[in-house]
Parts: structure tokens; C-alpha cells; sequence
């Protein structure tokens, strides 16, 4: 059969995606086989402590946060699906915020405020409950909450949607049947709610495991997970065999659960839309009873668990004192001007944008067209460009970092902007991919054949009539590409220098050590970043 | 039909066309001459082939094979936006971020005509079907009614030789829908354009067509007039799909007729046309053919039955009878009275011209 236009260029896509996307990782695989096959990094692995040690973390935090993260949804989803719409609005909200503010930003916040002179230090020895300040930072506990934080919203978001799709006149039903709180949530609730709760877990474990910034900052010596082991090897002892064999450990285990939600859910679910009758708010309160009371309390703990450490920053920029503390003692806008003042912090700036603004540029183009040739293609070929178009999303960034490091580290991109804006353009293009395919999906296939059968040539329609349907799709996906690039601290600590480096880095580095006030208003800026890019997708959403 | 616009529409001609999906036949050898004007419906149930060749007619779709011709002239190879065909699509198609003027006029636009022409043509069609005052309103501001009036103008607009129509109804409600039917009939009768229509709703079908074809699996059952249709239908799959009727089955006669079993043994004469046919036969009865009679009259066939069941409908009473274990329906005008209660024995008759023939279903 003569391949037709739209398979050659499917074929193309899948070509792009080989040597751009998938090359550089199964080169960097290969490299973990030394010279002439040999074991030996496998060998090593399977015998020494030091790694077994860091497998056992990996997985037991891993396992530990999804856990937690797991407990800590359910009231806060259940809360959302059950209140009046404009309350539901605003709690979507909160978690909404953090989940598009960088996780390096709220990993400082949290930084900030466990450290030894931080704010909960400052509160509990002021009001007397302990005498020295208690460490908080640097341990199991603290890379626990910093990594809860940050992968919460993943579980609270399928478990909302899950919520939503619950028919709360079940759950009056139940009630009018004899049942209590407890059969109630054991017998109703739960089993209804499993599938999106299964797909949370999955999304955070997966998360997880792959996870390097907040283990790194927050946790000590003895939470080394599998990312830092890769990081340590590949940066400081140069043994790529060793980092390469790692990678290939973690990949291996990360795909490993993607199969498995892949299998049992199917990948659109990771951006499970809030689709399904909401829950008429006064039947699930008066048919939830006892169980929306215990609801609201936990969520209201949950919802301002994820919102303090972001709020709280904002006060602590405006603090005089270089120790940070809080609340703060006296009020200056001092730290912005020292932003100002240091050229560092302009330049990282300037890079940061540029390198998003290029990486946008690309995953928007290059997502675009995928999307509009993978709709017209059905059967085998058309699922595997899909699986390799989204699964920059499944790979853990440490290992498209290193892969990229790898390829490159003697090359003449190595350093530039143009080689992490390519390496965010892989990580966005995912998103782009996704938003636009689902509103290719929600595009009528008549409307191409109508303008067509009206005159329009391809080209014409294209322009006339598909992609303005197209464009709140590719605007939304170009929203989340910036933040992806904007945000992206992984990347960019292996691939760019001290002449090229982003913002991220720049505030990753100062939050190695204490943190510097004038991070704490870098911070404030990158919120209010998010908070726009934020803003402007449920502004986009809304129109559409 | 009367014809009285510039509008003349073309003959579309369909000669053995086949379509094959795979291994699937979507539409058989089928043959359709359709005359220039005429408003020809393609009627059958999902999966019959009708949007099929709909799609072909257009252009959407190549035949695998068989000729089209549209005004004599082959047209496989002459591409959808040059065939100068009008659609009107199922879901309309309307642009949804065109205000219903720009919608009417996108057509004009791809053919080059200048802004002044446009808005001339656009005022006068959305005239013409009654949306004064809605030109700057998006389609989903709109009423399904509205929308559809703009489906049509937009396919109208550009003077097309054929206006093809992909069940336009479908998404209207019952009386809308009726309204509708009677609008796109005057339309047609004000600009002559060739029509060719797609429903599964033989009502529609029989409404509106000056000739119906039905088609079923893919095939052409019967092709022809409505009224031809509903009373001569070429089969039994025809006279089902195009209204109730009660088939019996009648066994051949030597003396060149047949007989009826239930009807004492009389012998109804055989059309013409069935006469060459040496199978069974079934004889196919329509409710409202079916008479209550007062005695034997000479010319009427009659014969005993029971009343099961009487239903009112409003406009007439429907009966539900069985004649020595044969179901039989009959419909008669409510002329205030009650015509039968359940459990009464009543005498039931029918001219020969009220009845048809078909082969007998397999």
C-alpha cells in the first residue's frame, strides 16, 4: 500500500521524536555497559551498600509520601466536590496555585520557614513550648513535607475529579437506607472514588521516585534518593557508567508504573478534567452527615497546609532583618532593591525568559503539528506516536537532563540557552500536545469538510476555520510550556554555566546554604509569575 | 413543480456505483437518475449506504466503482469546492466563531467576490429564508430553527446546482420539524435547485420528495413517486420501512390468480406485474384500506374477525383484530362514535385496488 500524505508525515514526527527525544536517552543507557559490555556498574550496584541504601530510600519515600498525600487528599477532595460552586471556585484555587507555582520556589518557602532561626522556630520558642530550636531541616520529616507539598495537588486533582463523578443523591440514598458515617465512607465513598485515588497514587509515586530538587535541599545524607546518587556520579565523580546504570534502574521503575496506570487508566487521565455532575452541595452535606463534618475540618488543614508557604513569603520579602523570621519585626522593600542592585539577578532573569521564550516557541510549533497529524491517523501507528509524543512527561527530568548533559558535555551547545530551551521544549511538549489534540477533539471533523465543499483550499481552511477552534488549546498549552521552562530547575543545573544560568538556578544555588532575604523576593516574583500564568489558563478555559 | 428563478439545478446521474471500505460494502451497483429540479430523498435505515453516497455525490468520497454524473458531466475527478454543490450537514457545520453573515458569506469569499457583491448576496438570502436582523449573531446565539435557516443559506448562497442535505431535521424537535418540512418544500419550489436529501424518517421522506429512493444495505430497494412507494411497493422491506401494514400470505391459484386463505377462498386478481413472478406472494393490506362492513357488498372481499383491542388516537380509532389467528390492524376516522369494543365479532372487506402484492419475505 503507497503510505499516504498524512502517514509520511507521522512518520516524520516519529523520526523528530526518535533522534531528538528518545536517541539521547538510549545513548545515555547505553553508556552504563562501559566499554565492550561489561557489568561492572551493575555489579557494583547490586553489592555495595551505599546504593542499596539509596533504593530503599527512594522507595520508601516514595511510598511514604503517597501515602501521606493519599490521607491528606481525600478530605480536601471531598470537601471541593460537596461545597457551593463559588467556594468549590476558590478552593480549586488553592491547590491550583501551588500546582503551577515552581516546586523549587516552594521548596525555599519551606526552607524558610523549618530552618533554625526560621518562622515555626521563632513562633515555638517564643511562645515557650521549646527552648531550642528544633531541627526541622535536613531529615526524613522534612524532605516528607516539602515533597507532600509539592506532589499534593497531583493527588487532590484525579481525586476532585473522581468527587465530582460521585452522585451525591447515592450517598442520601445510603443514609435513608440506615447507614452511619462510618458505612457511609466505607461502603460508598471509598469504593466509588478508588479508580481516581489509584490514579493519583500512581501519577505521585511515579513523581516521586524520579524526584531530585526537594531531597536535595531539604533532606540530609541519609535521604539520598536515586536522582542524587545520579547527579553525584555523573557531576562530582564523573563515573558515567555507574550514573547511566542508575538511570536505566530508574527508568526502568518509573515506566514500570506508568505501564501499570497506562493498562488501568490510560494516559489522558493525568490531566483528568473536571467533567461529571458536581455534587448537588446540600444533598452531599446532608447525606454526608458526620462524615462532611470531619470533611471540612481535615480539608481546611490541607487547603492551608498547601497555601501557607506560599502566602508566607510574601510578608518575609518585606523584612528588615537578614535573619529571617516571622512575623517579620520591621517592614522595608530593601531586598528588592538589592534584586535590582546585583546584576546577577537581571541577567538570570533575561536568560530565563529567553530560553522559555525559544522553548515555547518550539513545543508550541512542534506540538501543534503533531497533534493535528496524529488526529488523522488511526489504528497501531497512530497510538505509538502518541505514547512517544507524551512520554517526555513520564521520563524523570533528571534523567532528560543527564541524557541531554551526556550527548552534549563535549559539544559546542553545551552552555548555551539554545540547549535547555530544546531540553524544556521535550518537557513541554507533552502539554502542548495533550491540549491541543483535546481540542482537535472537540473540533467538528464537518466543519473541515464544509469549508472545504464551500471553496476553501486546505491552507485556507486551516487558517479560516481550524485554528481559531485550535487556538485556546495551543494558547493553554503555550501557558503551560512557559511555566515548564520558566520553573525548571533540573535541566538547568546540568546544562547551562555560570555565564548562562537561569533564574532557578541562580536561586537553587543561594538556597543550598541559608536563605538569603533576596531570594525570598526572587520567590515572591516567581509566585506572581505563576499566579498570572495561572490566571490566564482558567481565563483561556473559561472562553472556551 | 413550478419553476420561476435563475435557479434550474443539473440532473445528477449515479450508473452501477459501488463503494467498498475493506472488506465492508457501504453501497452495491446502485443506479439513481435524479432529474434536474427534482427534489429526490434517499430513505432507508442507518447503515443503508444513504450518507455514503450523499458523501460521493459531494465529493468527500471517491467511488470504488461506477460513473457520477452531475448535469451529464463525469465528476470523479473534479474536486469537492469545484463541483458547485450546496451542503447542508446533520449538525449544520456553521462556523462558531462566524456571526451568521460571515458564515453566508464565507462561499462568496473562496469565489473571489468583492465585499460590495458579498453583502448584496448575503442580504438578499438571509431574505429570502427569514433570519432578518440575526446577520451579526454567532450560531450559538442562535435556536436550533435558526441554525438550521443558516445551514441552508450558506449553502445556497453561491447559486449551487445541487443542494445536498444530510438528514438537516435530525436535531430538531417533532414540531419544529414539521414546520421546518414545509419551509425547505416552499423554498425548493421558489428556486428550483436539484435537490437530493437524506432521512431515516419515511414521514419526512414522503413530505417533502418528488420522488423517494429506498435503499437498504447498501442497495436500491425501490425507486419512485411516494405515493407509488407507499401504494405499490416493489417488497416487503418497502412496505414495512414506509408505513404499517399486515402482509398474509397467499397461495397461487390454477386458475392464473390467488387465493387468499383467510378470505374464504376468494380470488383476488394478480397485477400485471407479479404475474411473471412463479414464488410465493404475500398480499399486503395498509390499516387505513382495511374496512368495517355492514354486510357483503359486490366487488368488496370480506371476511370475519374479532376485535382484540380499540385505541384512539385523536383523528381515528385503531383496531387491533384477529381473523382465524391472524393479526390484522385497521384504522378508521373518529366520526364520534365508538366503531367496536374489544371481544365483538365484526365482518372486515377491501377492493382489490386497496391491496398489493410483494414476494414473500424470506
Amino acid at each position: 500500500m503507497i503510505p499516504t500524505v498524512t502517514q509520511l508525515l507521522g512518520a516524520a514526527v516519529l523520526a523528530i521524536m526518535l533522534v531528538a527525544f528518545v536517541w539521547p536517552i538510549a545513548s545515555l543507557m547505553m553508556a552504563s555497559f562501559d566499554e565492550g559490555g561489561s557489568l561492572d556498574a551493575y555489579a557494583k550496584m547490586t553489592t555495595s551498600v551505599i546504593y542499596q541504601r539509596a533504593f530503599a530510600n527512594t522507595f520508601i519515600i516514595a511510598g511514604l509520601v503517597t501515602a501521606i498525600a493519599l490521607l491528606a487528599a481525600y478530605p480536601l477532595a471531598y470537601l471541593m466536590a460537596s461545597v457551593p460552586p463559588r467556594t468549590a471556585r476558590i478552593l480549586t484555587f488553592v491547590v491550583l496555585l501551588p500546582f503551577w507555582t515552581s516546586a523549587l520556589v516552594r521548596t525555599a518557602a519551606w526552607m524558610v520557614l523549618l530552618q533554625r532561626n526560621g518562622a515555626v522556630n521563632t513562633a515555638l520558642t517564643g511562645v515557650g513550648i521549646v527552648d531550642e530550636p528544633v531541627a526541622f531541616l535536613y531529615n526524613l520529616p522534612a524532605v516528607i513535607i516539602g515533597m507532600v507539598h509539592v506532589l499534593l495537588p497531583f493527588m487532590v486533582l484525579p481525586l476532585y475529579a473522581a468527587f465530582r463523578a460521585l452522585d451525591g443523591q447515592l450517598l442520601q440514598a445510603a443514609e435513608g437506607l440506615g447507614a452511619g458515617t462510618a458505612t457511609l465512607v466505607g461502603r460508598i465513598i471509598l469504593p466509588l472514588t478508588a479508580p481516581g485515588a489509584a490514579a493519583g497514587a500512581l501519577i505521585v509515586f511515579m513523581s516521586a521516585i524520579g524526584y531530585y530538587i526537594t531531597p536535595a535541599l531539604m533532606g540530609g545524607p541519609r535521604q539520598q534518593m536515586l536522582a542524587q546518587m545520579i547527579s553525584y556520579h555523573m557531576q562530582e565523580q564523573l563515573d558515567w557508567a555507574m550514573a547511566s546504570a542508575l538511570s536505566l534502574v530508574l527508568l526502568g521503575s518509573t515506566l514500570a508504573v506508568f505501564f501499570v496506570f497506562q493498562r488501568y487508566y490510560g494516559f489522558d487521565r493525568l490531566f483528568a478534567s473536571e467533567t461529571g455532575t458536581a455534587i448537588d452541595p446540600r444533598l452531599a452535606r446532608k447525606g454526608g452527615g458526620g462524615a462532611w463534618r470531619v470533611a471540612l475540618v481535615l480539608g481546611l488543614i490541607v487547603a492551608f497546609f498547601l497555601l501557607a508557604p506560599i502566602l508566607v513569603v510574601f510578608p518575609l520579602s518585606f523584612a528588615s532583618s537578614p535573619f529571617i523570621q516571622f512575623p517579620p519585626a520591621e517592614w522595608t522593600a530593601r531586598w528588592y532593591g538589592k534584586l535590582a542592585a546585583d546584576p546577577k539577578w537581571l541577567a538570570a532573569l533575561l536568560s530565563s525568559l529567553r530560553v522559555a521564550a525559544i522553548a515555547v516557541v518550539a513545543a508550541v510549533a512542534f506540538g501543534t503539528l503533531a497533534a493535528i497529524i496524529v488526529s488523522r491517523l488511526r489504528g497501531p501507528f497512530a497510538r505509538l506516536l502518541e505514547i512517544i509524543l507524551v512520554a517526555p512527561l513520564v521520563v524523570p527530568p533528571i534523567i532528560v537532563a543527564i541524557s541531554l548533559y551526556y550527548s552534549h558535555a563535549r559539544g559546542p551547545f553545551m552552555g548555551s540557552h539554545e540547549l535547555l530551551a530544546f531540553g524544556h521544549a521535550m518537557l513541554a511538549l507533552p502539554f502542548v500536545y495533550i491540549t491541543v489534540r483535546a481540542a482537535l477533539r472537540s473540533f467538528d471533523p464537518n466543519l473541515e469538510l464544509a469549508a472545504i465543499g464551500l471553496g476553501a483550499s486546505w491552507p485556507v481552511m486551516f487558517r479560516r476555520v481550524m485554528l481559531p477552534s485550535l487556538l485556546p488549546g495551543i494558547a493553554a498549552g503555550a501557558v503551560f510550556a512557559f511555566i515548564t521552562s520558566f520553573d525548571d530547575v533540573v535541566l538547568a543545573l546540568f546544562l547551562t554555566t555560570a555565564k548562562s544560568r537561569t533564574l532557578p538556578r541562580v536561586i537553587y544555588e543561594g538556597a543550598l546554604d541559608d536563605i538569603d532575604p533576596a531570594i525570598i523576593a526572587v520567590a515572591v516574583i516567581l509566585i506572581l509569575f505563576a499566579l498570572a500564568a495561572l490566571l490566564a489558563s482558567l481565563l483561556i478555559r473559561k472562553r472556551q | 413543480m413550478t419553476q420561476n428563478t435563475s435557479l434550474s439545478g443539473k440532473t445528477v446521474a449515479l450508473a452501477a456505483l459501488t463503494k467498498r471500505y475493506g472488506s465492508v460494502t457501504a453501497v452495491e451497483a446502485v443506479d439513481i437518475d435524479i432529474d434536474a429540479g427534482e427534489f429526490c430523498t434517499l430513505l432507508g435505515p442507518s447503515g443503508s449506504g444513504k450518507t455514503t453516497l450523499l458523501r460521493i455525490i459531494a465529493g468527500y468520497d471517491d467511488a470504488t466503482s461506477g460513473t457520477i454524473r452531475i448535469g451529464g458531466r463525469e465528476v470523479a475527478d473534479i474536486p469537492v469546492a469545484r463541483r458547485n454543490i450546496g451542503m447542508v450537514f446533520q449538525n449544520y457545520a456553521l462556523f462558531p466563531h462566524m456571526t451568521v453573515a460571515e458564515n453566508i458569506a464565507f462561499p462568496l469569499e473562496m469565489r473571489g467576490l468583492s465585499a460590495t457583491e458579498r453583502s448584496r448576496k448575503v442580504e438578499s438570502v438571509i431574505d429570502l429564508i427569514g433570519l432578518k436582523g440575526l446577520a451579526g449573531r454567532l450560531p450559538r446565539q442562535l435556536s436550533g430553527g435558526q441554525q438550521q435557516r443558516v445551514a441552508v443559506a450558506r449553502a445556497l448562497v453561491f447559486d449551487p446546482d445541487i443542494l445536498l442535505m444530510d438528514e438537516p431535521l435530525g436535531a430538531l424537535d417533532k414540531n419544529l420539524r414539521t414546520a421546518m418540512q414545509s419551509e425547505i418544500r416552499a423554498l425548493h419550489r421558489r428556486i428550483g435547485v436539484t435537490i437530493v436529501y437524506v432521512t431515516h424518517d419515511q414521514e419526512e421522506a414522503t413530505n417533502m420528495s418528488d420522488r423517494v429512493v429506498v435503499m437498504n444495505q447498501g442497495r436500491v430497494e425501490q425507486s419512485g413517486p411516494p405515493a407509488a412507494l407507499y401504494d405499490r411497493p416493489a417488497n416487503a422491506f418497502v412496505a414495512r420501512f414506509l408505513g404499517e401494514c399486515t402482509l398474509l400470505p397467499a397461495t397461487a391459484d390454477p386458475v392464473g390468480g390467488f387465493r387468499l386463505g383467510l378470505a374464504g377462498g376468494a380470488i383476488i386478481p394478480l397485477p400485471e406485474a407479479l404475474q411473471a413472478a412463479s414464488g410465493r406472494v404475500h398480499l399486503g393490506i395498509r390499516p387505513e384500506r382495511l374496512r368495517l362492513m355492514e354486510g357483503d357488498r359486490p366487488g368488496w372481499i370480506t371476511f370475519p374477525a374479532r376485535v382484540v383491542d380499540v385505541s384512539f388516537t385523536g383523528p381515528d380509532y385503531r383496531l387491533e383484530l384477529s381473523a382465524q389467528g391472524t393479526d390484522l390492524s385497521l384504522r378508521t376516522p373518529n366520526l364520534g362514535a365508538l366503531p367496536a369494543r374489544p371481544g365483538e365479532e365484526v365482518l372486515l372487506g377491501f377492493q382489490a385496488q386497496d391491496v398489493f402484492f410483494v414476494p414473500s419475505p424470506d
